[in-house]
């Protein structure tokens, strides 16, 4: 690229990402928290890998209206689209497991912390796995991502207040699937 | 506070959703009750086991697999375009076809012939000519019947002039541009005739 075009492309509008430079710089700090939020939804590393890559993929496609501030809230929505679709497709074919074995996540690396074994993470993952979709998003978005109630009811295209019944919700059927597991344990 | 509202706050209380009355309710109602304590303790667990959800090392290799797909993904739509070349190439036929239609309908055209323009002059002249006529014979008029009838007259004639004049000028200016125009199509015609 000859010099005045650069200059130019450098006084064009900061708040857009103008250059392929400026994408992969968007992708390097997006890239933990979109495939945290894909494996957290799909349960699977590698699924959740190329959630995570057709999401900027979109992402590209979209550089005319992706704004800097707004580009996080836009990736999630669109890594949350395309889970669900891709859940549901799951659903379809019929090849939903019920005995879902999560890959067991890399442990904790302070031991002192007072943290469940890998067999217990991966319970709670397959009785979240278990969960309505609309449930699963809510949960996974309050209590896994932090994200607020107007974010999640953004991503989700909903109001508030059924934000918060979903998650309600969704925490007390995980607590009735996790019941047998921890009161067995209390014991 | 009855189990049953214990129940439905549980989730708010641990969250630190509640004002301080009804968080102090729950706890009251707690120190009293077996089955809710057990509630809260198994609701603690569960919101602690979420918590402690890990996920794997993000892959090093997601930025470099995503800029391949790109690429890939616009390089095939462009093999697209050369696997059906016959259908390509007639659509780049049909669309300057429709392009030349498009503009010849479009383009400016003269919408006076060219004996009209010379009628609608030489009839604008005639037009003026009675007006100077008319304007003298006021003035003389009033001259030999008193100034004021001569004054109606002037700003009468005086105000058609002026109207007159303002379509003489926007009348000369679409003349001009039309024989413009004209000559462009048949300049050989128009040098040798002696009208122009």
């Amino acid at each position: 690229m000859v010099a005045n075009q650069q200059d130019i492309l450098n006084i064009t509008d900061t708040r857009f990402i103008s250059s392929e430079q400026d994408f992969i710089v968007l992708m390097q700090e997006n890239q933990e928290c979109i495939y945290r939020l894909a494996f957290n939804l799909l349960g699977d590393a590698e699924e959740a890998k190329d959630a995570t890559q057709e999401t900027f993929v979109r992402a590209w496609k979209k550089l005319d209206i992706l704004r800097r501030e707004t580009s996080r809230a836009w990736l999630s929505k669109t890594t949350v689209n395309l889970c669900t679709d891709w859940l549901r497709k799951r659903k379809f074919k019929g090849d939903f497991p019920e005995n879902f074995q999560y890959q067991t996540p890399d442990p904790k690396p302070d031991p002192l912390e007072e943290c469940i074994k890998d067999e217990a993470q991966n319970k709670v993952r397959v009785a979240i796995s278990k969960l309505a979709p609309k449930y699963r998003i809510a949960l996974i978005l309050r209590d896994l991502e932090g994200m607020s109630y107007q974010e999640i009811a953004d991503i989700m295209g909903m109001k508030m207040n059924k934000v918060k019944s979903n998650i309600f919700r969704g925490r007390q059927k995980l607590k009735d699937l996790l019941r047998p597991f921890f009161e067995v344990d209390r014991q | 506070m009855h189990c049953k509202t214990v129940k439905k706050l549980m989730e708010a209380y641990i969250e630190g959703e509640l004002d301080e009355p009804r968080s102090k309710a729950i706890e009251s109602h707690i120190a009293n009750c077996q089955i809710c304590a057990n509630e809260l303790a198994l609701t603690q667990k569960v919101h602690k086991a979420v918590d402690c959800l890990s996920t794997p090392p993000v892959p090093g290799d997601i930025i470099s697999n995503t800029l391949n797909l790109i690429h890939q993904r616009s390089v095939s739509r462009w093999l697209w375009l050369r696997k059906w070349p016959v259908v390509v190439s007639a659509m780049i036929l049909l669309g300057l076809i429709l392009f030349g239609i498009g503009y010849q309908r479009f383009n400016t055209k003269p919408d006076l012939t060219e004996e009209q323009i010379i009628e609608a002059s030489e009839g604008l002249n005639l037009a003026l000519g009675i007006v100077a006529a008319g304007t003298q014979y006021a003035q003389n008029t009033a001259i030999a019947e008193g100034a004021r009838t001569y004054d109606l007259v002037k700003v009468a004639s005086v105000s058609t002039l002026q109207e007159i004049s303002k379509v003489q000028i926007e009348v000369s200016e679409k003349i001009k541009a039309n024989l413009g125009f004209l000559s462009q199509l048949n300049f050989d015609e128009v040098k040798n005739n002696e009208e122009f």
